[in-house]
Formats: C-alpha cells, structure tokens, sequence
C-alpha cells in the first residue's frame, strides 16, 4: 500500500514536471497591455450592469436557470459567531452576504460599486445642512422566520453599533466600526416606516458609509431584545439562530466542516425581468482553510468556486494548474486588492525620520519587480485605491507619475539624499513582517542592500501582528487595513496617531488634519479629487511617510457553468450575496 | 507569554480593518480580559471542575465542552485507525527485517520505513493530494462525514491522512521491532531454545518476540505524542474537523481558553494512555508484577 502510493508519488512528481510547459491563460486580461502612456484616460465607471464573464443581467432575453446548490470554498469557520459587529473577517462575510444581504439601508450597487443604491431603504433624503438623513424603508422585508423588518430594527441595530450595552457590571462592546459611522446624535423612528438619523457633524457622504458590505443588519431586534433583557448581553446572531435579512437562509453550520444555506421564499429582491431572487436552491460553503487543499478539491471538480481572502486567492502558478485540469471549464475572477507598502514609524528615533532618507527608500525601490516577485504575477504599481476607483489619482493608474526618470537615475538620486542626509554608509531599520507575507518583506530586504540598509526582518504572526500594528514597537510595518472606498474613509490608516492608532504610518502630521477637513468640507466631487491628489502627493512623494509599491490582483477561480456573478473591481467583501447566480449547467 | 491581542484579531478580522482604541478596550472588558491574570486562570480552572470545561471560546463565544464534543470524536477516530495499522502492518514487518536481517526483505522494509521517519507529513500529504489530482483526476471528499452517517464517504475521506500517519507511527515502531529482537535472539535462552530445536518461527515469535514486546509498547505509548502533534496539520489540509485543527486554529487566533482546555485534555489523554500501557506490561511480562518482591531490600531476616 506504501509502495503504491510511493510510485504515485514519484509518477505524479514527474508528470508534474513534463506539464510545466506555461499554458496561456485566455480570460485573464493581459495587465502589462494597459498603457503607462495613457495615464489621463477615464477609468470606466459607465453602470453597464455586466455579470463577470460579460453576461448582460439586464438582458431579458438571457433566460436565468433556477434551482441547483452552489459549492463554494470558504477560507474558515465564521467568527465571532457570525456577528458582523464584531468582526470584518472575509470568513464571515463570504458566508454573511446571503444570510445577512448584501448591505444595509443601502448597498454598493451591483453594477457599479462606487454608486449607492437602495437596499433595506427605497429612498433617503438629507436636510439641507447634511446632518438629517432620513431613510424610507420598503414594506416588503422580511426576517427570514418571515417576522416584518422595522425602523425599530433600525434604531435598535445603530444604537447597538454606536453605544453597544452596559448593564451593571455587564458590558456589550460597540461595532468595531462605530468610528465609521460618525458621530450619530440620535435615532428616530418615524412611523410607519421612516427613520431619521441625526449627526452631530455634517456629513454628505453618510450613505457611502452605509453601502460599506461589512455594516449588514444581522442583529433581528425581535430575537436579540428578550435574550438581552434577560441579561445576555453579548448574544450573537448565531445565538438566535442566523436569522437574516438576505436572500439565503441558514441550514445547517457543522464548524470546521461546512455551512449550507438555502433560498429564502420570502427574499424582496427582484432582477429586472421581475423574477424573484435569488435563483439558486442554496449554497455550500465548505471549510477549507488550506489553500492548496482548496486548489485539488477545485481541480477535481467538488468545489464551483474558490474562497475569498488572502492566501486563497490564486497566483499565477497556482492558475496554470488550474487551466491544465480544467481547460475552459474555470474562469477567473479578479478584484484590486491589498497593497504592498512599507510605511514608517516617524515617531520612533531613527534615520527614517528624515524625509531625504524616506524619500531615497522610496526612489530604490524597483516597484514593477514586486509584481512578479510578491504578487504571483497579478498585480499593478499603484499608490493607494482600486484602479477602478473614481476617486483613484489617474495619474497614479501606472507608477510611478511622480517619478517617471529610469530606475538607474532614480537610483543615483536616492544615494545623493542618502549621502545628503548623511547616511551614504547605510543603515539598520527594523521591519515588521506577517508570517503570512515574508515575499514581501524579503523583496524589500533585498532591494534595501543596494542602498546600504539592512533591513531587519521581525517576522510574526497574525496574533502578534494585531498588537504591534497598533503599538510605536517598530520603525517600519507594511500596512495591510482595508478602507472605504473613498478619500474620506482613508483617514483611518493615513491620519495622526493620536486620532488613528490603526494608520499604517505613525506620525503627527497636523497638515493631514487639514487636508482631510478640506475633503469632508468640499462640496463637488470635483473638489474631492483634486484634495485627493494633493493629499497623496503629500503622504507618498513629499513627505513619503508611506511607500506605496504594488498592488495585488486578487483571482477568485468559478467554474464556468455558475453565471451571474457581480465581482466587485475592489474590496473582496463586496457582492458576498450570490442573489443573482445561477448555475447553466 | 504568548504575543498577540485576541481582541484586535477580533475586530480587525484577521489584520484587515480599522477599530478605534475605545472598541478594543470595551470588548476586552466584555470578553473579561481586563481582569488581573490570576483571577482569569481562577475563573478558567474552575471552570474546568464545575462541568464547563473551560468555559467558553473567546472567538466564537461557543461552550468549550460542545467544541471538545464535536471534535474528539474525529480525532480518536483518526488516531485509534492510524494505531491500529501500524501495529498491524509494524510489528510483522520489524519481525521480519530482524529475521531477515542485511537481506533484501531487511533493505525494503529499511526503503520503506526511513522515509516515513524523514519526511514531514504535511509535506507528503501534499504531494500524494496532487499526485492523485494530476495522474486520476480524483481527490478526497471535502466534507466530513462519520462512519455512521456514510461509511464508504467516511473512508475516502480518512483513508489517506490515516495512512500518512501510519506510515510515520509504524516507521519508527517498525525500527524499534528490529532493533530489540536482533538484541534478543543473541540472549542464552533463544539459544537454549534452538539447541532443544524449537523452529525459527517459534523462536522469534513465542520467544524473541514477547520478550522485546515491552519497550516496543514503551514505544508506542510515548509515540502517541506524535501522533497528535501528526494530526495537527493533517486535520486542516484533509479537512477533518478535529482536535487537532481545533487547537491550530485557536493558536493562530489566541482564543487561550480553548487552548488550555485542549492541552489540558491531551495531557489527560497522554497520561490515562501511559497508565494503561503501565498496567499493560504486567500482562506482558508478568515478571513486572512480581518486581516489587523480587526488588525488596535484603535485611538478612
């Protein structure tokens, strides 16, 4: 028996070796083809309502199958037990997305994730001033035990978010996101089905906040109220039994193993042909956290699609293999991911506290090399937002606009700042590096040499990284906390410490203060980008507290037969729904 | 100490969101994680007496005892298969590598038995995964089920991590084997046995190998380590959900009440297993239990 799998082995190893010949991956887009000429050319935003392999979801005449139960990996078990208070965990909200739906009062729409559309409300209306905001909510939501959702289902979810609960000794912790939220003064139901949210400050863009797909309503008031009273303060959704708002109800959860949901008869959405959705029977989400388990469950045909979340997402090799076994059968999803970055602790005693010194790092650095290097191949140099981003600097679409001289003329610049700041023999800087990203920290110990640094790598886990992020104990981290995606909601990873712990770079620059008033006080979007760009500028080239290197492709393998996805240019926790999935098969 | 905040793994969902510092120290009071040290390890202690079996996870919020429920099962299934192959399929093959020693039966089973000591099996799961997916287009099933649900899923399922176990448990018992029948058929009293002219097959079973039984139990017993060290990793590429994933997982998040139950419970196990193998070498070798009077101090009474 030993023996048999030993020759299996050895036979697998050595085909393995004869198919290494590179297959040309058809559906995936050439990136290098995008034209670093072109850099003023619009970034298309039309609302084509494209599903991801071109299918046309408006299309009445594309007849949307019903029926069948999706497989889908999923990189865990849900955390937190499944409280999307607590937790932002792709884990969670892979699953969350049909349970839970795919926003709140308002969602990211799905043909265009920069717009806002309604979701639990049909209508919102600011005061002139932007500090009321009063929301209209359908009359035909559901709870999934088929209970009426209410503006006291409102009320009750942004109170629990803002203020979460204290009774005696007892304690409920707020939303990990209140501070997105802003400062809500008071909640107001309006009957019959109005809500009106007062700020304390004026904010224009309190609906983009809402749309956020990680602020879904998973707390049903008529289950969670009665538990709470009876002192049960920190009762989860799970506790109640995954009653939820989306277009998928909870089956059955076996941890570590799977969790299966099934069509909502009662779900409210309907596509444009004025069918209900969502189409499937259900869905089954199985738990495998290991990437490479994932890859031969997929390859041979368990799995209809892949996990969302680092590690699960492919790289360039890892798609070969997956084209070898499955030729046309699988098509790549891909989203704007995470971005490689060093970012530096100025507040720390060292020579990056200079900014000639900062300024010469970032002039060394060989960013194109990262992509294939770090990022498996997929992937772009970009400062900072999804390409795709409207609000994205159009300049910034290829790196680097600011420093377009040839790396070699870079390179003798960055020794000149360096000798100039007095450091032309180099220095030691510590560097903070997930255990889960150290070809990223490598590559930047690597290119730092040349330079005269020698990069110290403390390498650490995601339990010890959580600490240190937030701590001043280093000189330089990567940075990996996902935004909103507007300029607004960047100053949680680019602001002061002492109002952002969780910014990627630790400094108190009171000057970023002021640029991020200047964007919550402009009035166009004009005037939004313009500040944009003059504040990334300011982060990465003047001041370049932050190194923007490359940023990552996420892909998301489908079998071809499961149409109708909406993957989201950006922001994997997006479109987690499957409402509109059907299965041609 | 271990490093780490389970309160920021919490919130920023695994290192990728924004929580402002107020949040984090709220859920670390609610989580109960603001109390001096002594008084939480009180708090978990009695828990493990009063029936909770440490109390809750703090991830998850689930009772301790229903995760131990869910999980023990897989492993000890896992664990007693894997067992019980390499005993099986170990002590034949040692028997025969000693019979046969510096011949072609002692070098395959050498072939055989030092990779399986060599390689991590992490490693060599992997690549037998993709061996099956590139030559039979075939994998495992990637959902759990038990024997009593659907035998022949369950099967498929457990088969490979099980014998990747096997292969590394019985590989060293398999040396072991070798090793103490060739120290023992060199005693007087196999020679004894030959010259009454007793066969060879006799001898190296009836003799050899009884007497070389103790430390090879020794052995087994003090493997069982590990083996649930072996489950650790398997259980999460096989995608079993069992003890061994548990505690990986736990570890990664920081939940420290589930990992103090669990390795509180492995203790148990490894110490209640050592008991019965104790106890176990009295039946062996009976000359065990008489040691204590055999052993008695001379008083010259």
């Amino acid at each position: 028996m030993i023996l048999g799998f030993s020759a299996i082995l050895v036979m697998g190893l050595i085909l393995d070796y004869y198919n290494q010949v590179p297959t040309p991956i058809s559906n995936i887009p050439d990136l290098e083809s995008i034209d670093p000429n072109n850099q003023e050319k619009d970034v298309d935003i039309s609302p084509s309502f494209q599903d991801d392999q071109g299918g046309d979801l408006d299309d009445p005449s594309i007849q949307q199958k019903r029926g069948g139960i999706l497989v889908l990996a999923n990189r865990g078990d849900p955390p937190a037990g499944f409280d999307t208070m607590r937790t932002s965990s792709i884990a969670l909200h892979h699953v969350a997305g049909a349970l839970f739906g795919p926003g709140n009062l308002v969602m990211r729409c799905r043909e265009n994730m920069y717009l806002v559309c309604p979701y639990l409300a049909r209508s919102w209306l600011p005061n002139p001033s932007f500090t009321e905001w009063t929301f209209t909510l359908r009359n035909d939501v559901f709870w999934h035990d088929n209970t009426q959702f209410t503006p006291n289902d409102v009320k009750f979810w942004l109170n629990l978010s803002i203020s979460g609960l204290k009774v005696g000794d007892k304690i409920r912790a707020p939303a990990y996101f209140e501070g997105d939220l802003g400062e809500i003064e008071k909640v107001e139901v309006i009957p019959p089905v109005q809500v009106k949210i007062t700020l304390k400050n004026p904010n224009r863009f309190f609906p983009d906040i809402l749309a956020n797909p990680r602020l879904k309503i998973a707390h049903p008031r008529h289950l969670m109220e009665p538990r709470i009273n009876d002192g049960d303060l920190s009762v989860s959704p799970l506790d109640v039994g995954l009653i939820g708002l989306g277009p998928f109800k909870f089956d059955n959860y076996e941890p570590g193993s799977i969790m299966q949901v099934l069509r909502f008869d009662n779900y409210f959405e309907h596509d444009a042909g004025g069918d209900q959705l969502p189409y499937l029977d259900g869905i089954d989400y199985v738990i495998i956290s290991d990437p490479v388990a994932m890859d031969i469950a997929f390859r041979t045909g368990r799995l209809d699609g892949g996990a969302r979340g680092f590690g699960h997402y492919l790289s360039e090799e890892r798609v070969v293999g997956y084209t070898r076994d499955l030729e046309d059968n699988v098509h790549f999803s891909q989203i704007e991911g995470g971005t490689i970055r060093l970012a530096f602790n100025v507040l720390k005693s060292g020579p990056w506290q200079d900014m000639r010194v900062r300024r010469a790092i970032a002039l060394w650095i060989d960013k194109e090399s990262a992509i294939p290097a770090v990022l498996g191949g997929f992937g772009w140099t970009t400062p900072d937002i999804s390409p795709n981003n409207p609000f994205k600097d159009k300049r910034f679409v290829v790196w680097p606009k600011f420093d377009l001289a040839p790396l070699d003329e870079r390179r003798d610049e960055a020794k000149k700042l360096m000798a100039g700041a007095g450091y032309s023999n180099g220095f030691s800087m510590g560097h903070l590096c997930r255990a889960r990203h150290t070809q990223a920290c490598q590559f930047l110990k690597d290119q730092l040499v040349g330079l005269g640094i020698d990069l110290q790598l403390h390498i650490i886990d995601e339990g010890e990284w959580n600490r240190a992020r937030v701590s001043l104990d280093f000189d330089t981290q990567p940075g990996a906390l996902s935004v909103l995606p507007i300029p607004e909601g960047t100053e949680g990873v680019y602001g002061r410490f002492s109002l952002s712990p969780d910014a990627y770079s630790k400094h108190e620059d009171e000057e970023v203060d002021r640029f991020y008033r200047l964007l919550r006080d402009a009035t166009t979007t004009e005037r939004r980008i313009d500040i944009w760009r003059q504040l990334q500028k300011y982060l990465f080239v003047e001041q370049t507290y932050i190194i923007p290197i490359a940023e990552a492709t996420y892909v998301v393998p489908y079998r071809t037969y499961v149409r109708g996805l909406v993957i989201p240019s950006e922001d994997g926790h997006t479109n987690t729904d499957f409402a509109t999935v059907w299965l041609d098969k | 100490m271990l490093p780490g905040d389970i309160v920021s793994w919490i919130l920023s969902g695994g290192g990728e969101a924004v929580h402002s510092a107020e949040v984090r120290e709220a859920l670390r009071q609610e989580l109960g994680l603001n109390d001096h040290l002594v008084v939480q390890y009180g708090r978990w202690l009695w828990s493990m007496v009063n029936g909770e079996f440490g109390g809750r996870s703090l991830v998850n919020g689930q009772p301790i005892a229903a995760i131990v429920a869910r999980q023990f099962p897989v492993t000890l299934l896992l664990v007693t298969y894997a067992v019980a192959l390499s005993v099986i399929v170990s002590v034949p093959l040692g028997v025969l590598a000693a019979w046969k020693r510096n011949r072609w039966q002692d070098y395959l089973v050498r072939l055989i038995t030092i990779p399986g000591q060599a390689l991590p099996n992490f490693w060599s799961a992997l690549l037998i995964l993709l061996g099956l997916v590139i030559i039979f287009r075939w994998s495992p099933p990637i959902v759990y089920t038990s024997p009593w649900e659907d035998i022949l899923t369950h099967f498929q399922i457990i088969f490979l991590p099980v014998l990747l176990l096997a292969w590394e448990h019985s590989s060293h018992i398999v040396r072991v084997t070798r090793a103490y029948i060739l120290e023992v058929i060199h005693k007087n009293y196999i020679l004894s046995a030959r010259a009454k002219g007793l066969s060879q097959r006799h001898i190296l079973l009836r003799h050899a190998l009884r007497n070389a039984l103790v430390p090879i139990v020794t052995i087994l017993g003090l493997q069982l380590g590990w083996l649930l060290s072996g489950t650790l990793i398997l259980e999460s590429i096989f995608g079993l959900p069992g003890l061994g994933g548990g505690l990986v997982q736990a570890a990664l998040v920081r939940d420290y009440t589930v990992i103090q139950s669990l390795a509180t419970l492995l203790v148990f196990i490894m110490l209640s297993v050592n008991l019965i193998i104790d106890l176990i070498y009295g039946v062996i070798d009976p000359r065990i239990l008489l040691s204590p009077q055999l052993t008695r101090p001379y008083t010259g009474s």
